[in-house]
């Protein structure tokens, strides 16, 4: 009995907040409002955004949600230039022992000038529950940045056009098959103003806003708003040489604070 | 290039200037609008204009000046105050005006808004208190003013229970004295509509044991003089740190101005105002006791009104004090000045560059015992008859980044404190965020902080929000503010929480056209309208849609048109609409003695709940925040003449018309406001004459 009500409880908090994949601390600071910002993990966002890498990096994340005794998320993404070409890969695992959700990826992202760039990534989805039973699906997100100016960005992703769902029916779960439209706007090289508009099928238009602010050469600030549901994002940025950590917490109406922290490092 | 900046910076501001005059209205007017969006209805803000006005006569020498009286200018963000002393400190005394143009904040739009008010030339007039000097150099300023709701209400029919005992006329007379900054002086009267005139049973308060007027309010003002920075006898406001702990009058907070969140505190001002309630009578000063180090001691005593009941020994004691200030039935008239609130104590202030801390102690004390309504959301409100109040404030500026904050207890009962900051990411884009808390029990009788309630108890919440302006061309502000309310409040009858979003879009590609787009969502919870046993809460969501357009046509006529929707939702019932539209046109020409401006407004809305407010012109002084409720029409016509060069003579007409056509029977307004008919008009005449 109490496992049906976890697992309830659980994939009800899925499709509410698991709806996007973890995006990092330092996007999930800027309020996930992603879509035209270049970053590592933007491979669980706009894959285009690898392109702003420009060495080798890998980086792991992990978000603690603190409504549930052990319910978390644990990822992973390491980005590979090469000329203007760029690979990628990542990991996600969601949830507890007993309930678990993997999305793994793969994505290629390419350079057109210094204006243009486009991406294309590969998933694999497995739902594991103990006891219970497997299910897997795949799904495609693409995506392309375009610079209108040095001070203005624009992007634009997909995930999951082609609506894949998991094929067991026992499954409530869904592969969100979502449009984001962002713009960036880029002051100085101290400030990220960012906001995206995604339309997820199932869901209302959310709109996000986010701002990135390196106070210093070491370490930056940055908040972040969605509207629907309305969550308030903030964290920050240390970095230090090569290696990079950043902290974010998210504050949801209902499901409360949940902090996350990433590592990454830039070979 | 810095020397082809100014060149072009001067033919910009020379620009300004020539219209300054013409514009200074208007400046007080978007500044109002963008500022006071939350805005009670019935608030005075004729201190503000009056504030303005006077600069514009009297501007403020940026070398000779202080953070304080800078701050008065509300439109200028603490930053902004703060880099301009720090650029004097560093670079000496202002030369010229175009400098500002250097200093780090300084837009355009704020140095624009800015130069009417203020001026490097030391004023050449001895401003020594002589009474030669202050008969030569006094500026007077009488004001007079009449109004009335032309239609009769029900209010003033014979009625057997309640009725309004007095006339339907509303007068105000005010004047006013200043002689350079070194003396200031008022004298308020007024009658509301439905009051006795002359006769009136009560005086108007302790200090003016008058019968002739309903209210009368004034003060004496010496200023400046050695080591006394202010001294006011009669009338007075002090507003000190972020509004948590001492702040009389209105302070403004959430708008689409985002750092409006950072208060301006002014310290101890003389009143001028015609608000019955928001003010401290008695008397204060400003002391510099060290250096950099100012003392505020004050002392008031007033009489309040309040509804009493008896309690089980017989003590009249009283749940809530009435801000109303109208006393037109037997029941207003009998709840007039029945408690009496003495208050006093002292405020430290020190600053240096940069820096500004205070500590704020006082105490306030009532002949009647205060006892919280029986209802749950009110049990921890004020009890008893004593209350006592510190609190302390800071603000420190480091960098692009200006700090802020206060804290406030009442003894033997709640603590309450917020923090934030005002940060300058790029030349373009500034965040602001604040951080609350306010327990259920703190208790004080002076606060505005901050907050979405009408009081600033019982919530925490956090606000952040940006402004980017990317061009001269465009500008974008946003906020979002997420509040909870940890005890219950009325009707509400469960911890409850809520947000509320804002983003604001304005395009002013010249400079007489603008364009502003700007969506307003605010999710609240309430008490569900079903009928059940144990009410839950339901969400109440609204969404405000804008957009505006200003533009002229000529140098003499200037247009406005605004479309705003209205989304109202509560719970799982049907979303409700309000519409309105309406057309401005205002006549200024550059040196005629006539001015004018109409109105004529659709709206249509399905109930009070999708209601909606907008900013109307009126007569100097008075504000008016329209509300458009119901179906139908709304028009008015101001005009302004200048009879001769120190006599302005302004005249308004109002009028709604509704348009609720399925009644046999229409009536306009509720109550003893109640109106046969379907039209309700106003008019309002004022004289004003400067000597």
């Amino acid at each position: 009995m109490r496992k049906i009500l976890l697992l309830s409880i659980f994939s009800l908090f899925v499709s509410e907040a698991f709806a996007q994949y973890n995006q990092g601390a330092r996007l999930t600071a800027m309020g996930n409002a992603s879509a035209a910002v270049f970053d590592t993990w933007s491979l669980n966002a706009n894959p285009a955004g690898i392109t702003g890498q420009k060495t080798p990096t890998a980086a792991l994340n992990y978000a603690r949600y603190l409504f549930g005794s052990e319910l978390a998320e644990q990822s992973f993404a390491f980005v590979l230039p090469f000329n203007n070409n760029f690979a990628g890969v990542s990991i996600n695992r969601y949830g507890i022992s007993e309930f678990s959700e993997i999305k793994a990826g793969f994505g290629l992202a390419k350079k057109f000038g210094e204006e243009l760039s486009i991406g294309v990534k590969a998933n694999i989805h497995q739902i594991k529950i103990t006891n219970y039973g497997n299910a897997t699906t795949f799904s495609v997100d693409a995506g392309v940045n375009y610079a209108l100016s040095k001070q203005i960005g624009l992007g634009l992703y997909v995930n999951n056009p082609s609506s894949q769902e998991y094929k067991s029916t026992n499954v409530e779960t869904y592969i969100p098959t979502a449009v984001h439209f962002g713009a960036t706007y880029i002051p100085s090289n101290k400030v990220i103003i960012a906001t995206t508009i995604s339309k997820d099928f199932e869901r209302k238009f959310d709109v996000l806003v986010g701002a990135d602010y390196k106070f210093h050469e070491m370490l930056s600030f940055r908040g972040g708003l969605s509207a629907k549901p309305f969550k308030q994002y903030v964290g920050m940025g240390l970095n230090y040489q090569k290696l990079i950590m950043d902290v974010a917490v998210e504050s949801h109406p209902q499901i409360g604070y949940t902090p996350q922290i990433g590592l990454s490092y830039a070979f | 290039m810095r020397f082809k900046l100014f060149i072009l910076a001067a033919f910009l501001l020379i620009g300004f200037a020539a219209k300054a005059q013409t514009q200074e209205d208007q400046l007080i007017k978007d500044l109002i609008e963008s500022i006071a969006e939350n805005l009670p209805e019935d608030y005075d803000l004729s201190e503000l204009q009056d504030r303005l006005t006077y600069y514009r006569r009297h501007p403020i020498n940026l070398n000779n000046t202080t953070a304080e009286e800078l701050k008065t200018l509300v439109f200028l963000s603490p930053l902004q105050i703060s880099n301009l002393f720090e650029h004097i400190r560093k670079n000496g005394k202002l030369i010229d005006l175009l400098e500002l143009q250097s200093i780090p904040e300084f837009d355009l739009t704020s140095i624009q808004r800015l130069l009417p008010f203020v001026t490097l030339d030391q004023s050449s007039i001895s401003d020594k208190i002589t009474l030669a000097n202050m008969a030569k150099y006094g500026n007077n300023d009488l004001m007079l003013r009449y109004g009335r709701v032309i239609e009769k209400s029900r209010g003033y029919t014979d009625l057997p229970g309640s009725r309004y005992l007095g006339t339907p006329d509303r007068y105000l007379l005010r004047y006013r004295y200043t002689y350079s900054n070194r003396v200031s002086a008022s004298l308020v009267m007024e009658k509301d509509a439905g009051e006795y005139l002359f006769k009136n049973p009560k005086p108007a308060s302790y200090f003016f044991p008058s019968n002739y007027t309903d209210f009368m309010s004034g003060h004496v003002a010496i200023l400046n003089t050695g080591r006394f920075k202010k001294i006011v006898l009669g009338d007075y406001t002090m507003q000190f740190g972020q509004a948590l702990t001492l702040w009389s009058g209105f302070a403004f907070g959430k708008s689409p101005d985002v750092t409006g969140v950072a208060k301006r505190d002014v310290g101890l001002r003389p009143y001028t105002s015609a608000n019955e309630f928001a003010f401290l009578r008695g008397a204060a000063a400003t002391v510099e006791i060290a250096k950099n180090l100012d003392f505020s001691p004050f002392f008031s005593h007033r009489k309040l009104d309040a509804s009493l009941s008896t309690n089980a020994d017989g003590e009249r004691t009283v749940s809530t004090i009435n801000e109303t200030g109208l006393h037109r039935t037997q029941n207003e008239i009998r709840n007039k000045n029945s408690t009496e609130q003495i208050v006093y104590g002292g405020v430290l202030q020190y600053r240096v560059t940069g820096l500004s801390i205070g500590a704020v102690a006082y105490h306030t004390s009532f002949n009647r015992l205060f006892v919280p309504g029986s209802s749950l959301y009110q049990q921890f409100n004020f009890a008893g008859k004593e209350l006592t109040n510190v609190g302390a404030h800071y603000s420190y500026t480091y960098k692009n980044f200006y700090f802020f904050g206060e804290f406030g207890k009442s003894l033997d009962a709640g603590l309450a404190y917020v923090n934030g900051a005002l940060v300058s990411l790029s030349s373009t884009v500034s965040a602001v965020v604040l951080h609350r808390n306010y327990q259920k029990n703190y208790h004080n009788f002076f606060n505005q902080a901050t907050a979405e309630a009408s009081e600033a108890i019982n919530e925490k919440g956090f606000y952040a929000g940006l402004n980017i302006n990317p061009s001269k061309v465009w500008s974008i502000q946003l906020y979002g503010d997420y509040f909870k309310y940890p005890w219950l409040r009325f009707r509400v009858d469960a911890p409850s929480d809520g947000y509320e979003f804002l983003g604001q879009v304005t395009y002013s590609p010249t400079k007489t056209f603008r364009a502003i787009l700007r969506f307003k969502s605010e999710v609240k919870q309430q008490n569900t309208a079903e009928v059940v046993p144990f009410n839950y809460l339901d969400d109440v969501k609204r969404e405000n849609y804008r957009a505006e357009v200003k533009w002229a046509l000529g140098k003499s006529f200037g247009f406005q048109n605004r479309v705003e929707v209205v989304q109202f939702k509560k719970g799982t019932g049907n979303s409700e609409f309000g519409y309105l539209a309406y057309q401005d046109v205002s006549y200024n020409p550059l040196s005629s003695r006539l001015t004018g401006n109409i109105r004529v407004a659709y709206f249509n809305t399905a109930s009070y709940d999708s209601r909606i407010y907008a900013y109307e012109d009126d007569v100097l002084y008075n504000f008016t925040f329209g509300l458009y409720n119901g179906k139908g029409l709304r028009g008015y016509a101001n005009l302004k003449y200048r009879l001769a060069k120190r006599l302005d003579v302004w005249g308004r007409y109002a009028l709604y018309n509704y348009d609720n056509v399925e009644d046999a029977d229409p009536t306009v307004g509720s109550g003893l406001d109640e109106i046969k008919g379907r039209m309700k008009s106003e008019m309002r005449v004022q004289l004003r004459y400067q000597f």
